[in-house]
Order: structure tokens, then C-alpha cells, then sequence
């Protein structure tokens, strides 16, 4: 049997919609003739099938959504069962003939004890020809990305250690159950055991048929409202929140910010927010307090500390949540990262942001405050170790000097992992970020 | 109403064989003599058309390899398609933005200048669209075409099109007649036949440098 795989198509492109089946189940299909047709956000695609044979099973229906490394034909090729998972591994990318396929060494079966249906993982193209270059079965290494997905450092992990020594139970790896799959009873029962199994008290059962209650509408969970979710959920999973929050006393800045606003009417520097401000004091103080500026590997047991400092920055548009980040805060002026922030803010807006404008950041602010609230408790951008809420800037009553007078006061939450920093750590990154932000000369001396 | 008969979108079947025979990039530009609808490769006759009016109308409606939402086509719209031979099924974001490149560029050079590529396919001067892209890939070939709106009847457009069930954000609810452009229209040309001319020859010198960008390091150009 061959299972295959939904390739890469591109950049940004996580799934696709099946338009149309060239196959059916029970009928033959001939090696490079059309498949199917998906169609992404960007482009249709006519899928042509990598093997000849009989179809044994299609995978989805014309209008479900397949996401790239699911398995979407599986196609009885006269090579057995027990060739199936490595066949998989070796086509479903439309490899270069030139790369060798991974070959299973006898002696590397996958464990008996291994419960569930065994399921090719998701990974990307460059990671799967890791794989094959240093021999590994990519189905037994046991993913640590996103949604399931292996990383490269999990094949080296893996491949320096050897199937017989995974970083956690093995059933982990092949037990992966997309939660999209999570319909059937069998994959459901399979799901949740192993989730209850791996999680004390962790209870997961069906949703109700809510349309008994009144009426409801269903909307399939799609493209970046998705990715949104699985990111979250890992961040949420892997990472031990801890909030630390204060107040920042912004009058004199938000002052100076005004006015300058006012003067610079027309060219560079015209769209200065109160973002960039707060970007910057956060550069300067990541500077003071490294760990905020790093990422935990658990499986190496090590801090990788980032010498660099490229901030993202949370932006709603009209098709979900996306973070595009600005590089080398650390190198630009107040006035240039205003500039960055408003032209890659107007582009994830209109969608046209690229992907590798949303890469590579070390630390991410979410400025709820134009949207008004007092306090927002926010989850970490995993695999940073930290992410800044700003709240909406209010006139309060403060005491300065015995007396009280009215402040504009901009409410910070700072939420980090626990793992690599403590609440002292926080109370002084965050006073820190208080005191330049109250006081904008202080703030002027970074630039 | 039930859905009408669609004819598969052929004129660029040509250019494509030719592709493939020879394994070179290749291109055409070219103006619809009539008017037709041509809806996406997974379009949805009942929420982008008004299937009535076309069938009173008597217009012909065709389905493009591509995806994306439903066009009117007139004579005010010039075609542009492009065939590049590149392997595998993959790369199809790198390649939409080089190509998207390489068009806006031309367009540059026959004096249209700050074209943007906005919403996932639009392209757009300021908040007016005043063209479209579909992609379609299949195996080492990819077939890019671009609908540019020169000086369309956008009665037309109204007439047989309802507000399509997904739009870009910066067209904002706007109906047809608000949200899309047009070359002449907006003043930004004189002359059809010139401008379509000058537009051939801009996109015939710098298309094996768009195509030569394309088949580089992308996105999964496997």
C-alpha cells in the first residue's frame, strides 16, 4: 500500500479545498495521471498521482479541507502492507530523483507495544529529505512542532539517538491524531485515550449536537484562524504562563509623541505611535534582561539566548490574527520602526504581508488598547519565552509627591515562562520598561 | 435555478502545449471580442452568479483552470496569460509574487506606474482594483493569467455578478461600480491599441527574468 501525503505547494500554503477527484475508490489509477484538484488561497492545483495501482481509499470529499501532510489517497501499488509507511515517506513530496530513499533498517521496526494506528507525521519537504539523508523513518520520530509536526532538530534528535531512546513515549509520535480527524468514533476513542493516558485528569469527550438546543451555524475551521489555534494551544501546552503586571505614567510621553506626530505631518515618522515607543523600550531592556529574549530547547535541556532583536508586533486584520515582526529594533531609530510598524501593519491588513515578514521574532507586543480594556492576560508566541499587553491608555487619579493629580497611565502585562525566568526577573524588566516609558528622554537616549 | 453549462476555458490550451513541448516559458496578450463570464476552477455558480441574467442574456460561461472568483469579460479588458516550465507541483507563492512582479512592472514601464498587488490576487492602484490573477498548477507547469481592466462596461460586471462571497479587505463592501477601476477611466492612458502594444513588448523583454527568478530558491520548488 502507499499512502500519499498532500505535498508542499508553497509558501503559506497549509491547506487546500478538494474541488474534485479524477479517481474513485475501488477503481485503478495510472502513475503521473491527474489525481485531484485542490484549491488554495492562492492557486488551484491539479495533484497528479505519484504511483499506479488500485485505489484502495480517498481521504476526503470534493469541498473538505485537506491540510498539507495529511494522507489523502491511499493507493494499493502491489508493495504490501509493511512497505506502506516508508513508500510514503519517499514520494509524497515529488522528491528529486536524485535524493535517495530512505531505506527502514531491518532491525528498526516500530516498537510492538505501540498502540493506535501507525500514521505517517506531518513535516516539512526540507525536513523529510533530512530524514532520508540520515536514514531515518520520519514516522517514528516524535514531532514537536506545531500541530504535530516534526522539526528538523527532531530528526537529529532522533537520529543521534536512535528509535530505542525517544525524548518521551514513543506511542506520542505515531499516536498523533490530527483534531480535525477527531470525528469518527474509532479515531476519537484512539485520541482520547491516549490523551487521558498521557494527562491525569484530562476528560475529552464529544462535543453535543448543540442544533438540538436552537439554531446553530458550522464553519470549518480554516487557514489562518487554524494555524492561530494550533499555535496557541502548543504555546498554552508547552509553556508555564506567569503574568507580571504595572502601570507605566505616559502623560509626558504620549505629549512628546503628539507633538512630534504634529511636526513630522507628511513625511518619515508621521504614523509615530505609542507602539513604537514601547518597541523600543523593550529593546533596551531585553538588552538588561537576556532571558526574555530566548527560547527553552526541552529536549536539549538548553537556553538558546538571541543576540538579536526583531519584535512582532499583533496585528488584527479582517482574515484573523497575525504577528509581523520588526528587525534589528536594537539598530533602528524610534521614527524607523514607526515607519516598519505602519507599511507592515497596512500589508498584513490587506494580505499581502509576506511569511518571512512574520519569522524570526524574539519577543511579541499585543496593543489591545485602541480596542479599549484595563488588563489582558496574553499567551505567549512559542517558542519565545515572553509577549507584552498593552492595555488602553486612561486618565487616572495617581498620587505624585502627596498629591493627587490626573495621569495618563498605560496599563503593561508581561506574561513569561516560568521555565526560564522567575517573578523577580519580571518586576524588573517590566519597572524597567515603566520608568522609560514615563520618562521620554530616557527613551530618546536609545535611539 | 439550476446551474448552467459551462465550456472549459481553452484560448490559452495553446500556449500551454507549447510550453510543454519546448519547456520555455511563454506568453500571450489578447482582448475578448465579445462578452462571457468565466468562473474559477472551484466556483460556485449560485453564490457568484446571477445565473438569470446570463441566461437571458444568452452569454457564454466558461470555466478557467484557475481559481479564484468569477469575471466578466469584454472588450474593454485586456488578457494576459503565461506559461513557465517549472518542476514538480510546488512553489506556487514565489512564483505568484514574481509574476505578479513582473506584470506591475511592465505596466511601469508604459506609464502605469504604483500598481500593488493587494487582497490575495487583486491588482490595485489606491483602493481601485484594476486587474486579477488566477494561478492553476500542475505537474512542471505553471499557468498564470491576469484579467487587467482597461475600459470595461462595469454595467456588465453589476449586471451578471452579486457581491462575490469572499472579498479583500480594502475593498470594504464596496459594489462593483466603487471598487473596481479602469486604465482609461482613471485617466492613466490614452490609447488602447498603443498602450496594449507597448504592454506586449514590456512583458516579452523581462519575462525570462521573471521566469529565471521563479525557477530559484522558493517555496518548495521540489
Amino acid at each position: 500500500m502507499f499512502e500519499f501525503i498532500l505535498p508542499d505547494l508553497g509558501e503559506g500554503i497549509a491547506e487546500g479545498e478538494i474541488l474534485k477527484w479524477y479517481v474513485d475508490e475501488g477503481g485503478d489509477v495510472i502513475e503521473d495521471a491527474p489525481l485531484m484538484d485542490v484549491e488554495t488561497d492562492k492557486a488551484a492545483v491539479t495533484i497528479p498521482s505519484p504511483r499506479g495501482g488500485h485505489v484502495h481509499a480517498l481521504k476526503g470529499k470534493v469541498g473538505d479541507i485537506v491540510n498539507v501532510g495529511d494522507v489523502v489517497v491511499v493507493i494499493d501499488d502491489g508493495s504490501g502492507e509493511a512497505a506502506a509507511a516508508e513508500e510514503a515517506v519517499a514520494h509524497d513530496t515529488f522528491a528529486h530523483p536524485d535524493e535517495p530513499a530512505a531505506a527502514a533498517p531491518a532491525a528498526e521496526a516500530p516498537p510492538a507495544a505501540q498502540p493506535g494506528v501507525r500514521r505517517p507525521v506531518p513535516a516539512a519537504p526540507a525536513t523529510r529529505r533530512l530524514a532520508r539523508k540520515l536514514k531515518v523513518d520520519i514516522n517514528l520520530v516524535t514531532p514537536s512542532g506545531p500541530g504535530g509536526r516534526v522539526t528538523p532538530e527532531d530528526v537529529h534528535r532522533f537520529a543521534g539517538q536512535g528509535p530505542s531512546a525517544p525524548a518521551v513515549p514513543a506511542a506520542a509520535a505515531t499516536d498523533h491524531v490530527p483534531a480535525r480527524a477527531v470525528a469518527g468514533d474509532t479515531a476519537f476513542a484512539e485520541f482520547a485515550a491516549h490523551a487521558s493516558a498521557t494527562i491525569p485528569f484530562l476528560e475529552i469527550e464529544p462535543l453535543p449536537d448543540f442544533a438540538v438546543e436552537g439554531p446553530v451555524e458550522v464553519e470549518k475551521l480554516r487557514s489562518i484562524r487554524r494555524k492561530v489555534a494550533r499555535k496557541m494551544v502548543t504555546s498554552m501546552a508547552l509553556v508555564p504562563h506567569v503574568a507580571h503586571m504595572d502601570e507605566a505614567d505616559v502623560t509626558d510621553l504620549d505629549a512628546f509623541r503628539r507633538k512630534e506626530k504634529e511636526r513630522r505631518a507628511g513625511g518619515a515618522g508621521e504614523k509615530l505611535t505609542l507602539l513604537s515607543f514601547v518597541i523600543k523600550a523593550v529593546t533596551a531592556g531585553l538588552k538588561e534582561a537576556p532571558s526574555f529574549n530566548a527560547s527553552l530547547d526541552p529536549f536539549r535541556e538548553e537556553i538558546v539566548y538571541k543576540k538579536y532583536y526583531n519584535i512582532g508586533f499583533a496585528a488584527d486584520t479582517g482574515r484573523g490574527l497575525v504577528v509581523p515582526v520588526v528587525n534589528g529594533t536594537d539598530t533602528k531609530s524610534i521614527v524607523q520602526i514607526a515607519d516598519h510598524v505602519y507599511d507592515k501593519a497596512v500589508r498584513a491588513r490587506e494580505g499581502t504581508l509576506p511569511a518571512d515578514e512574520m519569522r524570526g521574532g524574539t519577543f511579541t507586543i499585543t496593543n489591545i488598547g485602541p480596542l479599549g480594556g484595563t488588563a489582558l492576560m496574553p499567551t505567549i508566541n512559542y517558542p519565545e519565552v515572553a509577549i507584552l499587553a498593552m492595555g488602553k491608555v486612561q486618565k487616572k487619579p495617581v498620587v505624585r509627591d502627596g498629591e493627587i493629580v490626573i495621569r495618563k497611565m498605560l496599563p503593561l502585562t508581561l506574561a513569561f515562562d516560568h521555565r526560564i525566568a522567575d517573578g523577580a526577573d519580571a518586576a524588573r524588566f517590566v519597572a524597567e520598561l515603566v520608568r522609560q516609558l514615563s520618562d521620554p528622554n530616557l527613551l530618546l537616549l536609545e535611539t | 435555478m439550476e446551474d448552467l453549462p459551462t465550456r472549459p476555458y481553452g484560448l490559452d490550451d495553446q500556449l500551454l502545449r507549447g510550453v510543454r513541448e519546448e519547456r520555455a516559458p511563454r506568453f500571450r496578450l489578447y482582448r475578448w471580442e465579445g462578452v462571457a463570464v468565466v468562473i474559477g476552477r472551484g466556483g460556485k455558480q449560485q453564490l457568484e452568479l446571477d445565473r438569470a441574467a446570463l441566461a437571458a442574456d444568452r452569454v457564454p460561461l466558461y470555466r478557467r483552470p484557475g481559481g479564484g472568483c468569477a469575471v466578466v469579460l469584454d472588450p474593454g479588458n485586456l488578457v494576459v496569460s503565461v506559461g513557465l516550465p517549472l518542476p514538480g507541483i510546488g512553489g506556487i507563492t514565489s512564483a505568484f509574487t514574481h509574476l505578479s512582479d513582473w506584470f506591475r512592472a511592465a505596466l511601469a514601464d508604459c506609464g502605469v506606474p504604483g500598481v500593488r498587488q493587494r487582497g490575495v490576487s487583486d491588482l490595485a492602484l489606491d483602493d481601485r482594483k484594476l486587474g486579477g490573477s488566477c494561478i492553476h498548477r500542475s505537474r512542471d507547469l505553471l499557468y498564470y493569467s491576469t484579467t487587467l481592466l482597461v475600459d470595461p462596461d462595469l454595467d456588465l460586471v453589476a449586471r451578471y455578478l452579486p457581491h462575490p462571497p469572499r472579498e479583500p479587505e480594502y475593498r470594504a463592501g464596496r459594489p462593483h461600480g466603487e471598487f473596481m477601476g479602469s486604465l482609461r477611466g482613471m485617466g492613466l492612458i490614452d490609447d488602447r491599441a498603443a498602450f496594449a502594444s507597448s504592454l506586449k513588448a514590456a512583458c516579452a523583454e523581462s519575462l525570462p527574468a521573471a521566469w529565471e527568478r521563479s525557477r530559484g530558491p522558493g517555496d518548495g520548488n521540489h
